[in-house]
C-alpha cells in the first residue's frame, strides 16, 4: 500500500505544520529553531542591505552627509545624466554581446560533451569547467592582461618572429575575452546538462523517421533544451552585465559601465544616493532580464505541449 | 567513401573545438602559474629563466601574510557558517510545508545572481549603519549569505535521496526528532555537508568585491591582489596568484570528490 | 478474549482530502497475530502508522497495554515496526543499524553490540555485523530489518507489507521464519498485507478493511468461507456471487431466484419475501459433469489456468454469467476439459452462502 498510499498519507511525514497537533511530526517549534536563523541571517545580510539600498535612493546628501529623506531628486538626476545613459547603453551592448558569444561559443562545445565524450572523459569534463565557475576570476583577468598587453606574451611572440606589436588589450576585443572568460565555463556547464536531459529515444526515434543529424538537432535538440539555452543566456547576461573586474582591468574603465560607475562613486566618497540609483536602476534590469528568460523558456513548454 | 568523410570531419572539428575552448579556459591559469618562476620582473616572452625568487618574496611580505590568515578565517567562517544555514534550509525544505516556503527558499537561493558590485555596496551602506562595517565578522557573515545558497543547493539535492522512511523509522526505534536529526539526517547528508564545507571555503576565498567593500582595512587575499593590481607592475602577483589558484583549486575539487558530479544518467549509453 | 492488549476506539484519520481511517474498532489480544488486509488505499497502512503514532489520529484513541497513546510520540511507544522499504540506514554498518533502538536508549556500546550480535546471530547473519547494508542479499536485508525492530525485546512488532519486495521463493522461507518467531517470542504480530496468502499461512486472525473502514474481522477460514458482504468475498477471492430476489422463506432457508434460476439458500436469520439477496459459492465447492447433467447448470469453458497443483477453470453461462472453478488437476483431466467444451455445474445447497450484509 505504501506504494500507492492515500495523497494524504505519502505527505503526511513532511506536513506538520500544516497539521494542528503532532506527536507523530516534530512540533513547529522544531521547525523554527532550524528555519528562523537562516531566515534572520538572509534578512539582515541579505535582504536587509539591498531594501535599504533603495530605501537610500530617495535620501539626500547635505553638507557631505548622508541624510533621511524622500526625494526623486536622485532619480531624476541619474536618469537623465548623459554620463549614465551612455554607460548603461554600453553596458547593455557589452553584455548584449557577451550573451550572444557566450551561447554560440557554448552549445556546439556542450553538444560535444554531451553526446561526443565518453561518459568518463564528459565527467572530466564537466568537474574541470566547474573549477573557474569558483576560483579565481581576478587572477585570471589579470593573467590575459599579460597574455595581451603591449609587453606581453603574444606580443613578445609576435616580436620574435618580427611583428609589429597589436594593440590587443584596451579594446572591445580585450574586453570580451575577459568576459567569456567570466562566461563560458558556466554556460557550458548549464548547457551541458541542458543537452544531457534530453531524453535519447527522443533522438534515436527522429533518426529513425529518416532525419539526418542537422536536422536532428534543429528540429529536436535545440527546441527541447530552450529551458537551457534561455539560463545559459541569462546567466551570461546577469554576469557580464554586473561585471567589475573585465573592464577595470581589460579596458582600463574606458568607457565606464555602470558597474565602474557604482564603485568611483561610492569610493569618491559622498554620493551614496546616486551610485544607489544607478545600483537598483541595474537590479531592476536584471529582473526584467531574468523574467524575459523566463518567458522564453515557459513559451516553448506550451507550445511543445500542444504539439 | 565520401560520405563517411564527412561525419568524420565534422567530429574532429568538434572535438578541436571543444579542445580550443579548454585551452581558453586554462590558458590564464597557467600563465599565472608559469610566470610566478619567471626570474624575470616583467611576465613576457622570452622567459627569464626559472627561479623561486617571488615564492619567496612574498613569504616576506607582511600584508601578503595578513591578507592570507584573514581569508583563511574568513573562509573557514564561511565554510561553518554557510554549512550549517545551508544545512538547516535544506532540511527545512524537504521537511516541512508551510505558507511563505518559496520565499524563504528564494531568499537563500537567490544572492549569488546579485552582481556583487551592488550587493557589496548595499552591504557597506547598511552595516555601516549597523557598526559591522569594517570587520572581519562582517565579512565573513555577507559571504555566508551569499555562499548559503550553494549549501542549500548541495544539501538539498543530497536530501532528495533521502528515504522517505528512514527519519520515521528512526522515531519508531526510539529517537526523538532532535536525536533522528543528528543520528539519521545528518550522517546521511555527510558527504554533502563536506562538500558544502569546500564549496563555501572556495567561494569565500575568491570573492573579493564585497570583502573590499565591507572589510575596510581588513583585506582579504583577493582584494590584495586587486589592491596590487592597480598599483604598478608586481611581480609578486604571479607567486601569490599560484598559491591562491591551488587553494581554490583543490577546495573546488575536493568539494566535487565529495558530491560526485555525474552529468544526467540518460544521456549514458552504457 | 481476554482483555484485549490493542484496542482501536473509534480511530479516524483524516487527511486534507482524504479520509483514511473512519473510526474504526479493534481490538487485538496480547500474543495475537493479527493481519490487515485490503487494496490499495483502504487505509490499512494509515492504520498501523497510527498504532505507531507516525501519523496522529484526527478522532477516537489507541489503547496499548490498557493505556492511551493520545500525546504519546512516537518515539516513546516501543512499537516496532518492519517497513516495506525496510528503512535500513545506508551509513550504518548491519550491527550498528540492529543496535540503533538500543543507542537511543542510551544502552552503553558493549551491551549494544553484544545483543545486536545475539540478533544477527539468532536470524542466521553470524559473520555479517560489520558489513555494509549495500552488501547484503534481499533476504538478508529482510533479517536485518526484523532483528532491528526486536532487539529491544517490544512487546509488539509492526509489519507493514514486509515481504512484497521479495521473490516468490523467499516470500515463503521469510514467511515460515515470521511464523516460528511469532511462536518462540509471544508477542503481538500486526501485519499489514496484501497478498492474501501471506496473511491466511501467518494470522490468527484477519481484518479486512475499505475505504478506511473495517469490512470484516474473523479467523482466515471464516472469512473465507462466510465473508459478510460482496467486497469481502470479491477481495477473497470469490467471484462467484449470484444476487436475486427472494422468493420464499422456511426454517434456515429461503428459495432465491437469480437470472440463473432459483437456488436453495442456507440462511441464519429471516429475510423478508421479494427483498434483494445474494450468495456466493467457493470455488472449490462447485462439482463439474458433463454437459447436460439432470439439476446442473449449463456452462461453457472459456479458459484454464494452473496454480500450482490445482487448476482455476472459468466457464460462462448462456446468459453471460461467468464462474470461476477451482479443482484438482487430476479432476480436470479425467472431465478432458478445454475451452469451448460445454459442460455443467452443481453444488451442494448446504456450501451456498447468503451474504449476511447486502445492498
Amino acid at each position: 500500500m505504501t506504494g500507492s498510499s492515500p495523497p494524504g498519507a505519502a505527505d503526511s511525514p513532511r506536513g506538520f505544520l500544516t497539521g494542528s497537533r503532532s506527536t507523530a511530526g516534530s512540533p513547529a517549534v522544531f521547525a523554527m529553531l532550524l528555519g528562523l536563523p537562516v531566515l534572520l541571517w538572509q534578512i539582515i545580510f541579505f535582504a536587509g542591505p539591498l531594501v535599504f539600498l533603495v530605501v537610500i535612493t530617495f535620501w539626500q546628501v547635505k553638507s557631505f552627509r548622508l541624510s533621511p529623506a524622500f526625494v526623486a531628486d536622485n532619480w531624476e538626476k541619474v536618469l537623465t545624466s548623459t554620463a549614465f545613459l551612455r554607460a548603461l547603453g554600453h553596458t547593455l551592448t557589452v553584455a548584449g554581446t557577451t550573451t550572444v558569444l557566450a551561447t554560440a561559443i557554448a552549445l556546439p562545445a556542450a553538444y560535444t560533451i554531451a553526446f561526443r565524450l565518453s561518459p568518463r572523459l564528459r565527467d572530466f569534463a564537466v568537474a574541470f569547467l566547474v573549477v573557474p565557475v569558483f576560483s579565481s576570476y581576478i587572477l585570471r583577468i589579470y593573467a590575459w592582461q599579460v597574455v595581451l598587453s603591449p609587453q606581453g606574451v603574444i606580443n613578445g611572440i609576435a616580436g620574435l618572429i618580427g611583428v609589429e606589436p597589436l594593440p590587443l588589450l584596451g579594446g572591445a576585443f580585450s574586453l570580451q575575452i575577459g568576459l567569456l572568460t567570466l562566461t563560458l565555463p558556466i554556460a557550458v556547464l548549464i548547457l551541458t546538462f541542458g543537452f544531457a536531459g534530453v531524453d535519447r529515444t527522443l533522438i534515436e526515434a527522429a533518426e529513425n523517421l529518416g532525419c539526418r543529424r542537422g536536422r536532428v538537432v534543429a528540429h529536436v535538440l535545440l527546441p527541447a533544451i530552450r529551458p537551457a539555452i534561455a539560463l545559459a543566456a541569462t546567466t551570461s547576461f546577469l554576469l557580464a552585465f554586473g561585471d567589475y573586474v573585465s573592464p577595470l582591468f581589460m579596458t582600463g574603465s574606458k568607457p565606464p559601465t555602470l558597474s565602474i560607475v557604482v564603485v568611483d562613486t561610492v569610493k569618491s566618497g559622498s554620493q551614496w544616493p546616486r551610485a544607489s540609483v544607478v545600483g537598483v536602476s541595474m537590479l531592476l534590469i536584471l529582473v526584467a532580464v531574468l523574467a524575459l528568460g523566463q518567458v522564453l523558456s515557459r513559451r516553448t513548454r506550451l507550445r511543445r505541449g500542444g504539439r | 567513401m565520401a560520405t563517411r568523410i564527412l561525419p568524420r570531419l565534422s567530429r574532429l572539428a568538434q572535438h578541436l573545438f571543444l579542445a580550443g575552448l579548454f585551452v581558453f579556459i586554462a590558458a590564464p591559469m597557467l600563465v599565472i602559474v608559469v610566470f610566478s618562476f619567471d626570474a624575470n620582473r616583467f611576465p613576457t616572452i622570452p622567459w627569464g629563466g626559472f627561479s623561486l625568487e617571488w615564492h619567496r618574496a612574498i613569504l616576506e611580505d607582511a600584508m601578503v601574510r595578513d591578507a592570507f590568515l584573514n581569508s583563511i578565517l574568513v573562509g573557514l567562517g564561511t565554510a561553518v557558517l554557510s554549512t550549517l544555514l545551508g544545512f538547516a534550509a535544506a532540511y527545512v525544505d524537504y521537511r516541512w510545508r508551510f505558507f511563505g516556503k518559496r520565499a524563504f527558499v528564494l531568499l537563500v537561493a537567490i544572492p549569488p545572481a546579485v552582481p556583487v558590485t551592488i550587493l557589496g555596496m548595499a552591504m557597506l551602506a547598511f552595516l555601516s549603519r549597523l557598526g559591522l562595517f569594517g570587520r572581519l565578522e562582517a565579512v565573513i557573515a555577507c559571504h555566508t549569505a551569499v555562499a548559503s545558497s550553494f549549501s542549500m543547493a548541495l544539501i538539498r539535492l543530497r536530501l532528495n535521496d533521502f528515504g522517505r522512511d528512514l527519519e520515521p523509522a528512526a522515531w519508531n526505534l526510539g529517537a526523538s526528532h532532535a536525536a533522528a536529526l543528528f543520528t539519521v539526517v545528518v550522517p546521511f547528508c555527510r558527504p554533502a555537508l563536506i562538500a558544502s564545507f569546500f564549496l563555501s571555503a572556495a567561494v569565500s576565498f575568491d570573492e573579493f568585491m564585497i570583502a573590499w567593500f565591507v572589510g575596510g582595512v581588513h583585506e582579504t587575499i583577493p582584494v590584495r591582489i586587486l589592491n596590487l593590481l592597480q598599483g604598478q607592475v608586481n611581480p609578486k602577483i604571479n607567486a601569490i596568484g599560484t598559491v591562491v589558484l591551488a587553494v581554490s583549486i583543490v577546495l573546488v575539487v575536493l568539494a566535487q570528490w565529495f558530491v560526485g558530479v555525474r552529468v544526467g544518467k540518460r544521456a549514458d549509453p552504457t | 478474549m481476554s482483555a484485549p492488549f490493542v484496542a482501536l476506539e473509534g480511530l479516524d484519520k483524516r487527511f486534507p482530502g482524504h479520509h483514511a481511517v473512519r473510526g474504526i474498532d479493534l481490538q487485538i489480544a496480547a500474543g495475537e497475530f493479527v493481519a490487515i488486509m485490503g487494496p490499495s488505499g483502504c487505509g490499512k497502512s494509515t492504520t498501523l502508522r497510527l498504532i505507531a503514532g507516525l501519523d496522529e489520529p484526527t478522532g477516537g484513541d489507541i489503547r496499548i497495554g490498557g493505556r492511551s497513546m493520545r500525546g504519546i510520540p512516537a518515539f516513546q511507544r516501543d512499537t516496532p515496526m518492519v517497513w516495506q522499504s525496510l528503512a535500513l540506514f545506508p551509513f550504518l554498518t548491519v550491527a550498528e543499524n540492529v543496535a540503533f533502538p538500543l543507542r537511543m536508549k542510551k544502552v552503553g556500546a558493549a551491551e549494544r553490540r553484544r545483543r545486536a550480535l545475539e540478533w544477527l546471530d539468532r536470524m542466521g547473519l553470524a559473520g555479517m555485523a560489520d558489513r555494509d547494508i549495500a552488501q547484503l542479499s534481499g533476504g538478508q536485508r529482510q533479517r536485518v530489518a526484523i532483528a532491528r525492530a526486536l532487539v529491544t525485546q517490544p512487546s509488539i512488532l509492526l509489519l507493514d507489507e514486509p515481504l512484497s519486495a521479495l521473490d516468490a521463493h523467499l516470500r515463503v522461507r521469510m514467511q515460515t521464519e515470521l511464523s516460528r518467531l511469532h511462536k518462540q517470542l509471544g508477542i503481538t504480530f500486526v501485519y499489514v498485507t496484501h497478498a492474501q496468502s501471506e496473511a491466511f499461512a501467518l494470522a490468527d486472525r484477519i481484518v479486512i478493511m475499505s475505504d478506511g473502514a473495517i469490512q470484516q474481522v474473523g479467523r482466515p477460514q471464516d472469512v473465507y468461507r462466510e465473508p459478510v458482504n460482496a467486497f469481502v468475498a470479491e477481495f477473497m477471492g470469490m467471484n462467484n456471487i449470484l444476487r436475486g430476489t427472494v422468493r420464499g422463506a422456511s426454517a434456515g432457508r429461503l428459495a432465491l431466484e437469480t437470472p440463473l434460476g432459483s437456488f436453495d439458500v442456507p440462511t441464519r436469520k429471516t429475510h423478508p419475501v421479494d427483498s434483494k439477496a445474494a450468495f456466493v459459492i467457493a470455488a472449490d465447492r462447485i462439482a463439474l459433469a458433463a454437459a447436460g447433467t439432470y439439476g446442473g447448470l449449463d456452462a461453457t469453458v472459456i479458459g484454464l489456468e494452473f496454480v500450482g497443483s490445482t487448476q482455476t477453470v472459468f466457464v460462462e453461462t448462456a446468459s453471460g454469467h461467468e464462474f470461476r472453478i477451482q479443482k484438482q488437476q487430476h479432476e480436470i483431466e479425467a472431465l478432458d476439459l478445454a475451452p469451448g467444451r460445454q459442460i455443467s455445474l452443481s453444488w451442494e445447497p448446504r456450501h451456498a452462502w447468503l451474504l449476511p450484509d447486502f445492498r
